[in-house]
């Protein structure tokens, strides 16, 4: 299955997204750069506040704008112009080519319409089908994500469906018009551990039987190891290493990524032994810096890396990371007489 | 079956609490000082006493009021002391001009209060928002009875004695409530106030709903923004607007009593102000009685229509 040969259902190129508030102008998203293939999983790892639900809300123009804006850079949908869409073309493309499932699915399912009926409002919308033939469309999907007697179940109201049914109901929405691309912004974080993994298998289970690409976005790596095809790893509004999951997890060339998987609890590590953390906080999206957004936490930090921005570097094929450290000319770590930088 | 169950509770209390409202405003009337036959002449000792005896004031409180009790349960108000018209009847008869006035007002009020509040909220720190709430700042401040007297002069005099100057026809009358053009000022001057404060309460209930993250979901599906609003903010929104229709439905009754002087017309308000100068024990029982039943059975309804806009609220506990 070579990616090649796929057809590109979501390039994104160079964005940048800034919100204007009484502050100033915070720069959520520095230039991001990525493609997604059909049936493809990509999954946008990074802690909180570095942009990725951003990134991922601006393929559809979810951000209200203003105070969002897109500054530069270039978004195309198969062949539809995001960044120059009107907010009209949007609503055609919104839960038609793109769908999204969202954090907390106690809040995302209106409180006084019956499940199905959120549900058929979506087929409606989108495709020339009686209510009669929508609610069957509907059950159908429900009965797809795994929901016990779909009939009955669609009439109820969101509050007679438990966390993790309302996520499924969230995502036969989702799902319901057949989208290019579903885009799961944090979809099992606001779940317990058990139903994270059965909502994970689901979403496994969608990527076999379709062929919608997802946008999996998550701050957890051990959700991105089942079933990502490939990892964004961002940062400070920029994607600092892209590779396959191989790649990201154990040849892993930026520091961020190194830093990110050492804070990860492991199974066999000792009872007695603390967590490891990233000392100090992301830089401030307000004034963002000049260099490497990651500098001023990396242990490794150069001269450089204060005062120029990384380029992307090769490290493998499909596998690209933005650190200096990975320039020809930079010196070997004994020459720069670094000691143990664990 | 629940619901059957919560109604019958609902019931018993409001029969307890009416039966509260009838001893205290029994007994606080007849510590009144004054006599409803005395008028402006004296009436010889005779026919007071005739009187006493006809209307049973000559009984001691006590077996007066028990006397009423039972007439009230097989409803029968008794006569009125001034007019000697059975209760029951007036009220009958002025309730349904009332009541018209009434309902028209909170209809006028729910309506453009919402619209009014909605739009705000949508237009958020927009002049739209400024102005309307601006209105509603107005209209929670000044009293109604200025309300109505500033649109009575102006609306109803001087405009429609400059539009008749003109040779076109009337356009507000100033008093009365008979034909349409009567009914707009005093709907607009008793419903004001209520509007206003819909409108303030829709715009905070709006903004929040307007917040939530199933909104983001209707977009995310594609829908327009009046699409959303329509379908999916708008029920979410007026769930707290609807608890406040209990208390509004009393204000817009304790209103009229101002806005029917005004406006002369025929309502309840005029006998329930009336009868307590004159002293007339039937009519004021009768009349508190009567505006206690229906602003329990007001509060009732609301709740009752509560769980209606929201599935989520189980009518259980009163």
């Amino acid at each position: 299955m070579a990616k090649d040969t796929k057809k590109v259902v979501l390039d994104v190129n160079d964005l940048h997204v800034s919100f204007d508030t009484y502050a100033g102008e915070v720069k959520a998203v520095r230039g991001v750069t990525f493609t997604l293939h059909e049936g493809e999983v990509l999954a946008i790892v990074g802690e909180s506040g570095c942009g990725k639900s951003v990134t991922a809300q601006t393929v559809m123009k979810l951000n209200p704008m203003p105070p969002a804006r897109i500054p530069q850079g270039e978004v195309h949908l198969g062949e539809h112009d995001i960044v120059k869409a009107s907010e009209k073309e949007m609503q055609t493309l919104r839960g038609k080519e793109v769908s999204m499932i969202f954090q907390d699915p106690m809040t995302c399912l209106n409180p006084t319409k019956p499940v199905g009926k959120q549900i058929v409002e979506a087929i409606r919308h989108h495709r020339k089908l009686s209510t009669a033939e929508a609610k069957a469309e509907a059950i159908k999907y429900l009965k797809m994500v795994n929901i016990p007697n779909a009939e009955e179940r669609a009439k109820q109201y969101p509050h007679e469906f438990s966390g993790g049914m309302r996520q499924r109901a969230m995502i036969a929405m989702a799902l319901s018009c057949n989208p290019k691309v579903l885009i799961a912004d944090e979809p099992t974080t606001a779940l317990d551990v058990t139903i994270q993994a059965q909502i994970m298998d689901l979403l496994a289970e969608i990527k076999e039987e379709t062929d919608t690409a997802i946008i999996l976005i998550t701050h957890d790596l051990g959700v991105v190891a089942g079933m990502a095809d490939r990892v964004a790893v961002m940062y400070a509004g920029k994607i600092v290493e892209t590779g396959s999951v191989e790649d990201i997890f154990y040849r892993n060339a930026h520091p961020y990524t190194q830093a990110l998987l050492k804070s990860l609890p492991s199974v066999d590590a000792d009872k007695t032994e603390r967590l490891v953390s990233i000392a100090g906080t992301p830089p401030d999206l307000l004034n963002p810096p000049h260099g490497c957004g990651f500098a001023a936490r990396c242990k490794r930090c150069m001269k450089i890396c204060q005062e120029e921005q990384p380029p992307e570097f090769t490290v493998g094929e499909g596998h690209v990371a933005s650190c200096w450290l990975l320039h020809p000319d930079c010196p070997s770590p004994e020459e720069r007489g670094e000691k143990d930088v664990d | 079956m629940q619901m059957l169950k919560y109604v019958l509770k609902r019931v018993g209390y409001s029969i307890v609490t009416l039966f509260v409202l009838v001893a205290l405003t029994f007994f606080l009337q007849r510590m009144l000082p004054g006599d409803p036959f005395i008028g402006d002449k004296a009436l010889p000792q005779a026919t007071m006493d005739a009187l006493n005896a006809k209307y049973g004031l000559d009984k001691s409180v006590g077996e007066q009021f028990l006397i009423y009790l039972g007439n009230c349960l097989h409803g029968d108000l008794g006569l009125s002391l001034q007019t000697n018209r059975p209760v029951a009847t007036i009220i009958a008869d002025s309730f349904v001009v009332s009541f018209d006035l009434g309902i028209r007002a909170i209809i006028f009020a729910f309506v453009l209060g919402v619209l009014l509040g909605t739009v705000a909220a949508i237009k958020r720190g927009k002049a739209t928002d400024t102005i309307c709430m601006f209105i509603a700042l107005v209209g929670v401040s000044v009293p109604s009875f200025i309300v109505a007297s500033i649109l009575q002069y102006f609306l109803g005099l001087q405009l429609t004695q400059t539009l008749k100057g003109a040779g076109m026809g009337a356009m507000f009358a100033a008093t009365g409530w008979d034909s349409w053009n009567s009914k707009i000022l005093p709907v607009l001057a008793l419903g004001f106030g209520s509007l206003a404060q819909i409108s303030r309460l829709t715009r905070t209930s709006m903004l929040d709903v307007l917040g939530q993250d199933y909104i983001k979901t209707a977009k995310a599906k594609g829908l327009s923004q009046p699409a959303i609003i329509w379908k999916h903010a708008l029920r979410n929104a007026i769930t707290p607007v609807v608890t406040v229709l209990g208390p509004i439905a009393a204000a817009v009754l304790t209103g009229a009593f101002v806005v029917e002087n005004i406006f002369s017309i025929p309502g309840l308000g005029r006998y329930f102000v009336q009868s307590i100068q004159t002293m007339d024990y039937t009519m004021i029982s009768g009349t508190t009685i009567f505006y206690g039943a229906f602003l329990i059975a007001a509060n009732l309804v609301v709740d009752l229509v509560y769980g209606v806009i929201d599935p989520r609220v189980k009518l259980e506990e009163g």
